[in-house]
């Protein structure tokens, strides 16, 4: 009985320490993920103070930027006012529309209105080259052909080169289609006019000047050749910085501001290109040096350069798509137009005219089961009045119910001008846009993974809930 | 004979437009140095101005404004207006862009081609 009481009280005490020791593992086990949870929330606190402070950061950046934009425009504004006075009177006086000047004074007049001319190209190169390096000049991309902006650009210098009895000569090397690229058209067309210009103006009389085409599947290049006195190898790069010309007086006597190479190489690079400068070749004796110089704008047709700031050169065929895609613009004729598009190529549509449409149809959408479809993307204009585009998408993305729905920013202005909205949209695409573009950048977006910052932001939704309950 | 207002606050800029006008085509010109002033103008000229040449930036009433007043008296809201802006800047005529102007001519204009500039933009022939 004792030798069982003794079994008893062994089994008994044994019970005891197993539930102390077992307490004491789960008071432990607890107390650590108490503190897990504290140290979580430490995390979320900080992260939501990190994102306060970017927050705000991001509107000090947009208010200096608009603090500039504002400045530059009435700087641009107080310079021409005058030199509208001084270049209407001039013009009048020496055109000699109000009586004639003795020779002398014409001459003098000559000299004033020759200098009020390339004081206005150095204002506006000057402001043209600020506006494009500080990306507030955006490119609009359209599908357009090399040859007609170069034909183009040869009619146009075609009197230029008359007068200095120079031959334009326009060579192409391209099939009819591999002519065709997406680009700026009128930027395109300045570089153009600006390359002739340069070679007529230092190409000897009697001389040609050829601008060349050649296109492939992977690049599309042109060439301006001139057979002028060519320019130093030591200067051949330098060229294409401001103010920088082969020798100090050509400026005065060329009339050319200093800039114009510099804006070019802004523009090409802005379309994700290269230009640069060679001396001639001759090829019946390659290792000699032709005279004349070559400037030579090359475009790669595999430039991905959405991830940066432009969208593709060459846009991929629209392929035929599916899923449920909400389009905003306050617009009605885009979103019509937009919509036609998408329905033709098997996307389901629904619209919205502005942001707070787009939060309510998006969470209206989520909250729905199968087998109404959620929506697989959202293209968002970017000025929008009321809530704007940018306040539309922080909403979206901070929204557990909308934040993995991927969001194509639809604007007017490049990637490159808003580097802060591109961070949170998956896709981009620059007004005006055509067909392609939108179709093959939505088709982009959609076949993408989720990015890392959709993830996160569910992951740390994921924290805060199982820290409320 | 074409009948022009110019509506500039700029003195300078009133009195060349007008000579280069009045020198190169022959046009009959008008002239008003604000947007109110420009108003009363348009509406005491007997014929009424065929065309309005407007300035962008002036003191107390700017173009767009004078142009949108004008807009709602239906004696004005006939004549063609073209905004003459030194403002030239992309963010700049996009503001422009939409609001009914005819056209959009930048400052510093060529004296000796503004005229032809005119006729071209609003179709003129003769």
């Amino acid at each position: 009985m004792s030798q069982q009481a003794s079994i008893l009280l062994s089994i008994f005490l044994a019970c005891i320490v197993l539930l102390v020791v077992v307490g004491l593992w789960l008071d432990r086990k607890v107390r650590r993920q108490e503190h897990d949870l504290a140290s979580l929330g430490e995390a979320l606190k900080r992260s939501r103070a990190h994102a306060e402070e970017q927050r705000n950061r991001l509107a000090e950046r947009s208010d200096m930027d608009h603090a500039k934009d504002e400045f530059i425009s009435t700087v641009s504004h107080e310079l021409r006012t005058p030199l509208t006075s001084i270049r209407g009177a001039l013009g009048l006086l020496s055109s000699g529309l109000l009586g004639n000047v003795d020779g002398r004074a014409q001459n003098l007049l000559r000299i004033a209105s020759t200098n009020t001319e390339r004081l206005i190209r150095l204002i506006n190169d000057i402001l043209d080259l600020e506006r494009m390096e500080s990306g507030r000049a955006p490119v609009n991309l359209r599908r357009c052909s090399i040859y007609d902006l170069s034909r183009e650009a040869v009619d146009t210098m075609t009197a230029l080169a008359d007068a200095s009895s120079i031959r334009l000569e326009l060579n192409s090397y391209a099939a009819h289609d591999a002519n065709y690229f997406d680009a700026d058209p009128d930027r395109i067309l300045q570089v153009l006019t600006n390359l002739l210009s340069n070679a007529i103006k230092f190409s000897p009389a009697n001389s040609t000047v050829t601008l060349q085409i050649d296109a492939n599947i992977e690049a599309l290049s042109v060439k301006v050749i001139d057979r002028g006195r060519g320019i130093p190898a030591d200067k051949l790069e330098s060229i294409f910085d401001r103010f920088q010309q082969v020798e100090s007086s050509d400026s005065s006597k060329k009339g050319g501001t200093g800039l114009g190479l510099a804006i070019c190489r802004s523009i090409i690079q802005q379309h994700g290109g290269m230009i640069w400068a060679q001396p001639n070749r001759d090829w019946a004796k390659p290792d000699q040096i032709a005279p004349g110089t070559t400037f030579c704008v090359q475009f790669s047709r595999s430039v991905r350069a959405g991830d940066t700031a432009m969208p593709m050169m060459m846009s991929p065929m629209a392929e035929h798509g599916e899923g449920l895609i909400l389009v905003c613009d306050d617009d009605p004729g885009i979103r019509t137009v937009i919509c036609e598009q998408l329905r033709r190529h098997g996307y389901d549509v629904i619209e919205a005219g502005s942001g707070e449409e787009v939060i309510a149809l998006a969470h209206e959408q989520a909250m729905r089961n199968a087998p109404v479809p959620a929506i697989a993307g959202i293209l968002l204009d970017h000025y929008l009045p009321g809530l704007s585009g940018w306040e539309t998408l922080r909403q979206l993305k901070s929204s557990p119910a909308t934040a993995a729905i991927p969001v194509i920013v639809l604007s007017v202005s490049s990637p490159s001008e808003r580097p802060l909205l591109v961070g949170e949209a998956q896709g981009w695409v620059q007004k005006p846009f055509n067909e392609n573009l939108l179709l093959g950048e939505l088709a982009r977006v959609l076949k993408s993974k989720p990015k890392a910052g959709a993830v996160a932001i569910k992951q740390h939704d994921a924290i805060a809930s199982r820290l409320t309950v | 004979m074409r009948r022009i207002l110019i509506i500039d606050d700029e003195d300078d800029i009133r009195e060349v437009a007008a000579l280069a006008l009045e020198t190169t085509a022959g046009w009959e010109i008008v002239t008003a140095g604000s947007g109110p002033d420009g108003i009363l103008a348009a509406a005491n000229c007997k014929p009424m101005p065929d065309a309005i040449l407007m300035d962008v930036m002036m003191p107390g009433m700017d173009g767009p404004t004078t142009f949108r007043l004008m807009q709602q008296n239906p004696e004005l809201a006939g004549i063609p207006v073209l905004l003459l802006t030194a403002k030239v800047q992309g963010v700049d005529q996009r503001r422009f862009a939409g609001l009914g102007f005819s056209a959009v001519l930048f400052k510093p204009f060529n004296p000796l081609t503004l005229a032809a500039q005119i006729s071209e933009k609003l179709g003129w022939v003769d």
